[in-house]
C-alpha cells in the first residue's frame, strides 16, 4: 500500500488478508457480504428501504437500521460488535471498518485487498479522512461474547511479546 | 459459435477476471491501433489513479476515466471487449457513451451480473461476438 495514501500504516499494526477482489467494497464487507458492491448510486447495491442518496447520512442509516447505536470509544467491549465510520473534515463518506470478534479491525481497501489493523486510527489523516462516528450493536450469541474477550486479551498478549522481540 | 444465453451463463473462475470466452470486435475498420493504445494506456492509468477508493462516485471522477469517456463513441467497442477480459466499473462511462442502460434493477451491486447484462446488450447490438 503507498504510504502516502495511508501515512499511519506500518508494516507492524497491520497486515493484508486477502486477494484483490473488485466486487466488494468496505460497505459490504463491513457487513459481512463478499459478491456486492454496496453504494447508494446507480451501480451500487443499497437496500430498499435506505435512501439512495450518496451522504453520510445514508450509510448512518444502513448501520442504524442493521441495530447499530452510537458509541463512546473503538474499546474492545465483549458481546459488541462496532464498526467506525471515516468521513473527511466535509462529512463525506469515506470509509467503514469492522471490529473482529478478537479486538482486532478489518478493512476492505476499495478494489483493493482487505487488512486486518490494530486500530481504526491506522487508516486516518490519508485517503479516508477521519473517524467521525463509531458505532455498536449487541453479538445476539450468548456465549460468544466470553470466548471473544478471551481471544482479545491473548492477541493482544501476543502482539505485545511480538512486538518486543 | 455458441449462444449469446449459452455464452452469459458461464461462471467466473474465482481468481480469474475473464468470465466470457475470448471476443472479437466485429466492425475492427473503426478503431484504430493508435485508438487502441490510447484506450488501454488510460485504463492501466485509471486503475492506479483510483487507488483504494470505496466510492465508484470517486473512480468514474478521475481524470482519465473521463479521457476514455472522451474518446467517444468508438471507445464502446472498446470497453465492451475490456469488460469481457477483466470487468470493471465501466457502467457509468457506457451510460454516457450509449444512452442505454440494460442492467437489471436487481443485478446493481454484483459486478459479474452487470458486466453480463452489459456484454448481452452489446452482443445484440452486434459491437461484439464470440469467435
Amino acid at each position: 500500500m503507498k504510504h502516502g495514501l495511508f501515512p499511519l500504516l506500518t508494516s507492524t499494526n497491520h497486515h493484508i488478508a486477502s486477494l484483490r477482489d473488485r466486487r466488494y467494497n468496505c460497505v459490504a464487507w463491513a457487513v459481512c457480504e463478499t459478491t456486492r458492491w454496496w453504494q447508494p448510486v446507480d451501480d451500487g447495491y443499497w437496500p430498499p428501504n435506505i435512501p439512495r442518496i450518496d451522504e453520510l447520512a445514508s450509510y448512518l442509516s444502513l448501520f442504524q437500521h442493521r441495530g447499530f447505536v452510537p458509541c463512546a470509544n473503538v474499546d474492545f467491549e465483549s458481546g459488541f460488535e462496532k464498526v467506525a465510520i471515516y468521513a473527511t473534515r466535509l462529512g463525506t463518506f469515506k470509509h467503514v471498518a469492522r471490529q473482529c470478534s478478537n479486538g482486532e479491525w478489518t478493512s476492505k481497501l476499495g478494489v483493493c485487498e482487505d487488512i486486518v489493523h490494530d486500530t481504526p486510527h491506522v487508516l486516518e489523516a490519508g485517503s479516508y479522512g477521519y473517524v467521525t462516528h463509531i458505532l455498536k450493536r449487541r453479538i445476539p450469541t450468548s456465549g460468544q461474547g466470553l470466548l471473544s474477550a478471551v481471544l482479545y486479551h491473548f492477541t493482544r498478549l501476543f502482539h505485545r511479546i511480538v512486538g518486543r522481540s | 459459435m455458441p449462444s449469446a444465453s449459452a455464452v452469459l451463463s458461464l461462471p467466473t473462475i474465482p481468481g480469474q477476471d475473464q468470465i466470457f470466452p475470448v471476443a472479437s470486435l466485429v466492425s475492427t475498420n473503426i478503431v484504430e491501433t493508435q485508438l487502441e493504445r490510447r484506450f488501454h494506456a488510460l485504463v492501466e492509468e485509471w486503475r492506479n489513479e483510483r487507488g483504494p477508493t470505496s466510492s465508484i462516485t470517486e473512480m468514474v471522477a478521475c481524470p482519465s476515466y473521463r479521457a476514455i469517456i472522451a474518446l467517444g463513441k468508438p471507445a464502446i467497442p472498446l470497453i465492451l471487449a475490456e469488460m469481457i477480459h477483466r470487468p470493471d466499473y465501466w457502467f457509468a462511462a457506457l451510460r454516457e457513451l450509449t444512452g442505454a442502460n440494460p442492467v437489471r434493477p436487481g443485478h446493481r451491486g454484483d459486478l459479474d451480473a452487470m458486466t453480463r447484462d452489459w456484454i448481452l446488450w452489446g452482443l445484440q447490438t452486434h459491437l461484439i461476438t464470440t469467435v
